[in-house]
């Protein structure tokens, strides 16, 4: 455990590689985020058609070629609204292996319409109700073309706009190099297919839950008061001691689950704040606005600790409850494959290594009154 | 001369190595267990309560939930507070066979964990007034539940009926608890044979097993001998589903291996099981596709190797972070004072092909023929 802590290091060459090295893990993970571009709705439900229908079968390999590879577990495949990941774990013997499995789902992925149709015909939801009520409604898929599918993965699909994590066994600097060789030889990018009359896309409800919601001001990556953004969002909906857990729970009983956390955009993340309530009966949304107005005039330095101890133990110490709300099921874990894919998309988005340790001393700077002003602001109304 | 004495005392000290684990059994029969992680950042310290001197039955289906949202509030409910801002967090949950209480702390947090574990189990009343309100949670939570997570208790009740009542408990019976009921309760879980305490970090093994025996010294022995709850039933036919033998029978390897070889093949799948000294249940389940449809058409016996892999890989990623570890040798532990996953590898590596098919083909939908074990 010491050893994969102390060695543990991230590394950026130009061909957007990052590694977590850890001697001592079982196995490795590698990790390729694909950045979006387009928020239309149209474009969006074409890339979730496009995740869900390229990590089955390539060219080159069928499922069980593949299961080969990674010794048995499948690839993983994720849509979030800025990116897809495309995802294989390997035995440490099988580094080389698994590059040549990635690059093959990112050349070469077998798109046929059948799997296509499959996946529309499912449309599916992910995950349980809280899940499902982050994504909104979501895009009905049976109106995804797709020519259109296979268009946006040649388009996306790039090595400069690929960006690759591997975390786990490895010798440092050797998965740069491999993916550096494989860039090399990348099939060259064809005319952009624009969707001249892009279907109208319709919209249904993911989930059967009730939820009272603020959206606050977007953030983009290289805002300067991202600390202060964030370190109020941990004191109003981070952990249990925060507000929204003590006002809308344990003293209002309005709700089970309340979170405050960033929520992916193309553009950068919305700082969004949601609990799940009663279908009948439940606050409106100026009841909850009002009570947590009210808790934040009155945080004190008490407040700023606690929210300060519960970022500390979940950016220093890998405490799963961060308010990076960066995967499909919610913020990355402490998993390898989830540390990898972290690496990756903090390089897409920012174009920097992910450093905890930064982001807690900034965080620290943060005094009280900065820290009420961007509470109020997380929910003052739009 | 006094020079080389001290350095030779110094060196001897410092070779003095600490097993990697040590485990406790106190005289009132409560189980430690300390396991050291060179390095961690984080320590784990989880505390688990037996159910097996609490089986539910529909007259109190979701008691030991409500006991457990209550007993985590901890005094005036500030509990959490004070944990965050010393770096800690607090989460607590039931399952069948035990209800869980996992606090993360930092590295040097072992009496803040010891402390937070002392508060929660010393409440001895619960009011009318704190049972209304977390009933009004709990029925939030009740909302929260996934089709998975309803299939999965429909499931249980199919293979066990009473005995496999799902741990969420029925929200009724839970608005309608007494005072006197949950502190009854309180009084069968916080009995010495029943409680099991892990410690997992850059701890040290005797120290830590000092500082928790204090504090875990003082609860009573149970009375008598606690009784299983669950028997062998008519295991269920249904695709996809298996109930598995005791975990420390051969056979439940052979179930592991086959379900995670099976759910390997399907788009989106996801494969389930609990650990259990009891009879318990093994389910896959996919978001993507209907399993009920594809399960049945795969050829199983290709799978064998992959499907020994994957159970070797799932026992180890149990054992990844000193919280996972905390968590599955504790629950081990709670299950029987014996009971390690190491054993689970020994078994994994004994499934023969023969073993792996059959267990296949409960998956798929064969009623089994003759005794699982």
């Amino acid at each position: 455990m010491i050893t994969s802590i102390l060695l543990a290091m991230v590394i950026q060459g130009d061909s957007h590689v990052y590694e977590r090295v850890q001697p001592q893990a079982g196995e490795i993970a590698i990790e390729a985020v694909i950045r979006l571009k387009d928020p239309s709705p149209y474009a969006q439900a074409v890339a979730k058609t496009l995740a869900l229908s390229l990590k089955d079968r390539t060219v080159t390999y069928s499922v069980r070629d593949m299961r080969m590879v990674t010794n048995g577990p499948p690839v993983r495949a994720q849509y979030m609204p800025d990116e897809i990941r495309i995802g294989v774990s390997v035995p440490p013997g099988n580094l080389k292996a698994g590059f040549s499995l990635l690059e093959s789902l990112l050349k070469e992925a077998s798109l046929s319409d059948e799997r296509i149709n499959q996946v529309k015909r499912q449309n599916p939801t992910q995950g349980d109700p809280w899940t499902q009520s982050l994504s909104g409604s979501l895009p009905d898929l049976s109106c995804v073309v797709a020519d259109d599918v296979r268009s946006m993965y040649h388009q996306l699909c790039q090595p400069d706009n690929i960006w690759v994590g591997v975390a786990g066994a490895v010798m440092p600097a050797v998965s740069a190099t491999e993916w550096q060789m494989r860039c090399e030889n990348w099939p060259a990018l064809r005319p952009a297919d624009t969707y001249k009359a892009p279907p109208k896309v319709s919209f249904f409800s993911g989930t059967s839950l009730t939820t009272v919601e603020f959206s606050g001001e977007p953030i983009r990556s290289g805002d300067v008061d991202l600390p202060s953004r964030m370190l109020a969002l941990i004191a109003l909906g981070g952990g249990k001691g925060s507000d929204l857990f003590q006002v809308c729970r344990r003293q209002q009983t309005w709700s089970y689950r309340q979170e405050a956390f960033l929520w992916p955009t193309t553009l950068g993340w919305t700082p969004r704040i949601i609990l799940a309530i009663a279908s009948h009966d439940g606050p409106t949304s100026q009841r909850v606005r009002s009570e947590l107005s009210a808790s934040i005039t009155k945080w004190s330095e008490e407040d700023r600790l606690r929210a300060l101890g519960f970022a500390t133990s979940v950016f220093r110490r890998g405490l799963d409850f961060s308010p990076l709300y960066f995967t499909n099921q919610g913020p990355p874990s402490s998993t390898i494959e989830d540390q990898a894919f972290l690496a990756a998309y903090w390089g897409m988005k920012t174009g920097r290594t992910w450093d905890a340790e930064q982001l807690i001393k900034s965080m620290n700077q943060v005094n009280l009154e900065d820290l009420r002003e961007a509470g109020q602001a997380l929910i003052k109304p739009s | 001369m006094i020079l080389t004495f001290l350095v030779g005392l110094s060196l001897t000290q410092a070779t003095i190595i600490q097993p990697p684990r040590l485990r406790t059994i106190l005289p009132n029969g409560a189980c430690i267990m300390v396991e050291q992680v060179d390095g961690s950042p984080t320590v784990a310290m989880d505390l688990f309560l037996s159910a097996k001197r609490a089986p539910e039955s529909p007259a109190s289906h979701g008691l030991r939930h409500l006991y457990e949202h209550l007993s985590a509030l901890g005094k005036a409910g500030t509990l959490d507070r004070r944990l965050e801002t010393g770096g800690g967090f607090l989460r607590a949950f039931t399952l069948r066979d035990v209800t869980v209480y996992a606090v993360t702390l930092p590295p040097n947090g072992v009496r803040l964990g010891v402390a937070a574990l002392t508060e929660m189990t010393q409440t001895q009343e619960f009011s009318t007034a704190d049972i209304q309100k977390e009933s009004t949670i709990l029925a939030r939570e009740g909302d929260l539940r996934s089709t998975d997570e309803i299939s999965s208790a429909q499931a249980w009740q199919a293979a066990y009926g009473v005995a496999g009542l799902d741990p969420f408990g029925n929200l009724d019976i839970i608005a309608n608890t007494s005072s006197s009921e949950l502190s009854a309760l309180r009084k069968a879980l916080l009995v010495g044979d029943g409680m099991t305490v892990t410690v997992v970090g850059n701890v040290d093994l005797d120290k830590t097993t000092q500082e928790v025996s204090a504090w875990l010294s003082l609860f009573p022995k149970g009375a008598g001998d606690a009784q299983p709850s669950r028997h062998s039933s008519a295991p269920p036919s249904t695709v996809g589903v298996a109930t598995a033998p005791d975990i420390r029978e051969p056979f439940t390897a052979a179930l592991l291996a086959a379900g995670l070889g099976l759910a390997s093949e399907c788009s989106g799948a996801s494969f389930t099981y609990t650990v259990a000294t009891q009879p318990g249940l093994m389910r896959i389940s996919s978001e993507e596709e209907n399993v009920s449809a594809t399960l049945p058409g795969i050829n199983g016996p290709p799978l064998f190797a992959r499907g020994v892999s994957l159970a070797h890989r799932w026992v180890d990623r149990q054992l990844h972070e000193p919280a996972d570890i905390a968590f599955s040798r504790g629950f081990l532990l709670s299950l029987d004072r014996g009971l390690k996953p190491e054993l689970l590898h020994n078994r994994i590596s004994s499934v023969t092909p023969a073993m792996f098919s059959r267990a296949v083909r409960i998956y798929q939908g064969e009623a089994p023929v003759g005794n699982l074990r």
